[in-house]
């Protein structure tokens, strides 16, 4: 109960200091973003946050040793793996929603809350701005319980209560229930928004490790499509075929 | 200025190839397989397009193959429909083939009735 009491204090002090907070004029981050990708994050950017294993913690490194992932240098065909998007058509949560290669939608409710919409695999996070604490009480969930507030241009989101049925990356790194993310939106320019994602998981890892996405502004015309993991079928039928034994 | 931040963000943004991307294992990344054929079905579902196509050999027999690629949801965005191809289209077929000797492939790039579509 402690931690929650700790992250809400200072996002109700926030709004409650005159001249601070969402009621101010805050930045807008409205738009459909897809992915910027550097010739440095290219060999890892569809499954990995960064070039190597993040700190885990044996209980995180034994975890991970039970994952067959379908990417890496671990990976197996994704007939045979055990990822749980591509096994069980579970989520993906977040943070692995932004390795997948698809848009991000954000939607302003000004002075209630921020939306933002996942085209990989039709996911929502409601991010509440007005003030309200933490809501935990369904229990753990896939994508969390998540607040936020405006510091300055930066959109500073904090989520707590996620299940520990998702995978961190597509790599198989895990997460636990203990899982707390932060993630820092900031335009960086009319075009260009940054996301540095804090990943604080103390069961799973060693240390809490930082980093950072970069997203480009689509055209106004751009929208959402649908993208659902029913549709998954057809392509790991496919790889039945192209992976049964050889005749 | 706009046009040239759009400029810079067009080609600072993923330039996402006609494969599919998983790890690949089950087939052979090493060589370059080319096949041209007949399509007998378009499957522009996601998250992999499948074409269906007719091969025939210069014996005249022939085969049914299968070829996946990239998404729906990106190549919409480059300009596809879900009528760009049609059965009785001859499309060339660039890419990868099953390791395991089956009528599959990974596509890297389709040519059909000789246009580009790889943009």
């Amino acid at each position: 109960m402690l931690p929650r009491i700790r992250l809400a204090l200072p996002l109700l002090l926030t709004l409650a200091i005159p001249g601070t907070g969402f009621a101010q004029a805050a930045p807008d981050l409205s738009g459909v973003w897809g992915r910027i990708v550097s010739a440095e994050s290219r060999p890892y950017y569809l499954h990995a946050f960064q070039p190597t294993d993040p700190p885990m913690t044996p209980w995180g490194e034994a975890k991970y040793k039970e994952t067959r992932p379908s990417f890496g240098e671990r990976g197996v065909p994704v007939e045979q793996t055990n990822d749980p998007v591509y096994n069980g058509c579970h989520p993906p949560g977040v943070p692995r929603a932004y390795l997948h290669p698809f848009p991000i939608q954000i939607v302003n409710v000004p002075g209630r809350e921020v939306i933002i919409l996942y085209e990989y695999d039709h996911l929502v996070r409601h991010v509440y701005t007005d003030g309200r604490p933490h809501n935990t009480a369904t229990g753990p969930t896939w994508m969390g319980s998540s607040i936020g507030k405006w510091e300055g241009d930066t959109f500073v989101v904090d989520t707590i209560g996620f299940n520990d049925k998702t995978w961190l990356d597509r790599l198989g790194h895990p997460h636990s229930e203990e899982l707390h993310l932060v993630e820092r939106f900031r335009r960086v320019d009319a075009n260009t928004m940054e996301i540095d994602l804090t990943i604080d998981d103390p069961k799973a890892y060693a240390r809490p490790w930082t980093v950072q996405m970069r997203y480009t502004l689509r055209p106004p015309e751009w929208r959402i499509l649908e993208l659902v993991c029913e549709d998954d079928a057809t392509f790991t039928d496919f790889e039945k075929i192209a992976g049964a034994p050889a005749k | 200025m706009l046009t040239r931040l759009l400029l810079v963000s067009i080609l600072l943004a993923p330039v996402a190839s006609l494969a599919a991307h998983h790890a690949d294992t089950n087939y052979d990344l090493a060589k370059d397989f080319s096949l041209t054929g007949v399509v007998t079905e378009f499957r522009f579902v996601n998250p992999h397009l499948q074409i269906t196509f007719d091969v025939t050999d210069s014996q005249g027999i022939v085969t049914k193959w299968m070829a996946q690629g990239t998404s729906p949801n990106m190549l919409v965005n480059r300009g596809w429909t879900n009528v760009m191809l049609k059965p009785g289209d001859t499309v060339t077929i660039n890419g990868h083939r099953a390791k395991n000797g089956s009528a599959t492939m990974k596509l890297v790039k389709i040519f059909m009735n000789g246009k580009d579509l790889n943009h």
